[in-house]
């Protein structure tokens, strides 16, 4: 009865990017389970064909867990691939996730995950209380259970370095003391939410929570559990849902490995206000108090101003006379975002895609960086046809539910608020203004010393591995191997007696750009070969790369090393430093596995020239 | 719809589930008889029958159920009872 699978009827010819896309959207508009299945495995295959999978980011993760993940798995891998990850999947026997984690010799060390997914559910949430328990008994009830969830996490994750992914728990849609549950610490959904609130509170920066139980509350409870299926197969969800629980999951891993959205681009007209501001003039638009959609316009400017502050830059694509449409964030009182939240600000009368693209060169951003969002259907028709990259929710004609629309998606997953993305906005709009002093100067050194630059050069540290990690993983151009780690692989390089590691941070009379530079070589046979270097875009064009170098030649000849060999790794975005090495007098030697080798000698290599002064600390540490 | 019509959606469901080219069940078949289905494609197989069909089995119903064609009356049946 078996025959030939199905698979070579359809698509074969297909041009493999643009069967890709065909997925991706395809992906995001399906929710019937068995078509979420196909879409996954047709995905699969797509991803092992080369020019599909150089674009997407290799992840080793385990899964865990004390339900049956069978039904999950196949969604999952589905999920991977939407989120641009390409998942080498291990997963452990059901239901042995503490002895799992704790055993240093087991298949999941062997496996050396860099993200490992646990799953408990509900049912299984260890110590169900009961009923009638004190409060102080079930205190030490919550402490236990967190203390029982978290602690194999933390060992696993101290031992091995993965990032751990352990979500929280949904309350039961049901409730045996009613509304007088609110009020029994041992009543089931008050103990799940006390469990929930202490799992978040404990957990370490490298043990993420998913929070299964704000989703199940979204989706209502009612139809995100299925107790049918949960007593005849351990489902630990509805079928109707399992893309919703695989969607976070996937979410929260590509957000680990840095794989997520930086920038938000807006439309003006009916999309920030209600109106045309070119017709109505300022008094016309609506915005703000006074009408319900001026009040729904408003609510969608106050999310786009809570991202800002989070660290996600502002964007304005708009066909508009740029002077009206700045006049409105000027001169409009209810007007909640100022012209300055905006990174960049686009208003004409070109293509919008084609002023998207103008916006990720400013940015200095890769295509999937960006959302855009409009309410116009044409546009962000045009915008997702030209840039597939770029994701483009789906709107409605009410502006009421702009906000829910933009959020549904979870573009802009993160797992940290480091400082500097907190400063990010900021530093663009430094970067801006010394663009336009370059624009202005018309001597490269002479503007370089304008911009008294001040440089701190440092090994990897504590307080930085955070910042290091980030900038590892989100540094696309200026990335001469393009590396993909987790924090605590970074953290063993920095402890490694063989291994040089260096930052750089940067100041210069505009701002202080934070950690801007990454690099780290190996020593061996008198030989320093660099493994990773990389640079935040912002800062190119200063000559940091040959501050660095500098460091890196001074360091090789206190170490009496001989030799300096470097690796570039073409990929598709790092065609920007392929001459790296070629600049600072390396020559060509060679190389394998399509990575280029380069060398320079220790004793013919002199200091190249910079603009940059050393700070006070780094003069320290090279004395 | 007739138990016919229903015996040819079961069909393309089982079909479409375990991966098979072509399938055609008959009442007298269970799932002993059918390459891949096994307790994991069961319950794909259950969660389409639900909702291509509109219907919700019974917590326990199945495991009642020896042949297809019992299946396919019990579809009836749900799809009657409204």
């Amino acid at each position: 009865m078996k025959t030939t699978p199905s698979s070579r009827h359809g698509g074969a010819s297909a041009k493999p990017a643009d069967a890709w896309r065909v997925f991706l959207r395809e992906w995001a508009s399906t929710h019937d389970y068995s078509a979420l299945v196909k879409l996954s495995r047709a995905a699969e295959k797509l991803a092992s064909i080369p020019e599909v999978a150089s674009r997407l980011v290799p992840v080793r993760l385990a899964v865990l867990s004390t339900a049956t993940v069978d039904f999950l798995l196949p969604v999952l891998k589905g999920a991977l691939f939407g989120a641009g990850l390409r998942p080498t999947l291990h997963v452990e026997p059901y239901g042995q996730v503490s002895t799992s984690l704790l055993d240093a010799k087991g298949q999941l060390a062997g496996f050396d995950p860099q993200v490992t997914l646990v799953i408990y559910a509900t049912h299984h949430l260890p110590g169900q209380p009961r009923l009638d328990a004190s409060l102080p008994e079930i205190e030490s009830q919550v402490d236990e259970v967190c203390r029982s969830l978290l602690g194999p996490c933390e060992t696993f994750y101290e031992r091995t370095g993965s990032e751990v992914v352990l979500n929280n728990f949904h309350p039961l849609p049901w409730r045996a003391a009613g509304n007088l549950g609110v009020k029994l610490p041992g009543d089931p959904n008050t103990f799940i939410r006390r469990v929930n609130l202490s799992l978040a509170d404990r957990a370490s920066r490298n043990i993420h929570i998913a929070d299964v139980a704000s989703l199940a509350e979204r989706r209502g409870l009612d139809t995100w559990f299925d107790e049918r299926y949960w007593y005849l197969a351990k489902q630990p969800v509805s079928f109707a849902h399992v893309a919703d629980y695989a969607g976070l999951l996937a979410g929260l891993t590509a957000a680990i490995l840095g794989r997520t959205r930086k920038c938000l681009i807006l439309d003006l007209d009916n999309t920030l206000w209600g109106g045309v501001i070119g017709d109505d003039g300022l008094a016309g638009i609506q915005i703000g108090e006074g009408s319900a959609e001026g009040e729904a316009f408003k609510a969608l400017q106050t999310y786009a101003r809570d991202l800002k502050t989070r660290g996600v830059l502002l964007a304005v694509c708009s066909k508009n006379d740029e002077s009206i449409a700045k006049s409105a964030f000027t001169d409009h009182p209810e007007m909640v975002l100022k012209l300055d939240d905006f990174a960049a600000f686009k208003a004409n009368w070109q293509p919008k895609s084609e002023n998207i693209r103008a916006i990720a060169r400013e940015l200095d951003l890769p295509l999937e960086a960006f959302v855009f969002v409009d309410d116009n259907p044409a546009e962000r028709h045009e915008v997702s046809r030209e840039l597939p990259e770029v994701a483009v929710p789906d709107l409605t004609e009410d502006v009421g539910t702009y906000v829910r629309a933009l959020d549904a998606e979870r573009l802009f997953e993160t797992v940290s608020l480091t400082e500097e993305d907190l400063r990010r906005t900021e530093t663009y709009e430094v970067r801006r203004q010394s663009l336009q002093a370059l624009n202005e100067a018309t001597d490269i050194p002479a503007y370089l010393t304008s911009l008294a630059m001040e440089a701190e050069v440092r090994p990897f540290e504590p307080v930085s591995m955070e910042r290091i990690t980030q900038l590892v993983n989100k540094t696309n151009q200026f990335n001469l191997t393009t590396p993909r780690m987790v924090r605590a692989e970074i953290e063993s390089l920095a402890v490694d007696p063989v291994v040089l590691t260096r930052t750089v941070r940067l100041r210069d009379r505009f701002g202080d750009h934070g950690l801007i530079s990454v690099l780290f070589a190996r020593i061996a046979n008198e030989v320093l070969t660099i493994e990773a270097w990389l640079m935040s875009c912002r800062v190119l064009g200063r000559g940091v790369e040959r501050l660095l170098f500098n460091d890196l030649l001074a360091a090789a000849r206190d170490l009496g090393l001989r030799e300096i060999i470097g690796w570039y790794k073409p990929s598709a975005r790092n065609g920007l430093v392929k001459d790296h090495y070629a600049q600072l007098g390396f020559q060509r030697d060679g190389g394998e596995d399509g990575v280029e080798q380069w060398c320079i000698e220790v004793k013919s290599a002199a200091p190249l020239e910079t603009f940059i002064a050393a700070s006070a600390r780094s003069e320290q540490e090279s004395s | 719809m007739s138990n016919e019509e229903i015996l040819a959606q079961v069909s393309d469901i089982v079909d479409e589930t375990v991966g098979l080219d072509g399938l055609v069940l008959e009442p007298s078949m269970s799932a002993a008889d059918v390459d891949g289905w096994d307790s994991l494609t069961n319950v794909q197989i259950l969660v389409s029958l639900e909702d291509t069909f509109g219907i919700r089995f019974r917590t326990g119903e199945i495991a009642t159920i020896e042949n297809i064609g019992q299946l396919v009356e019990r579809i009836a049946a749900r799809l009657a009872s409204g």
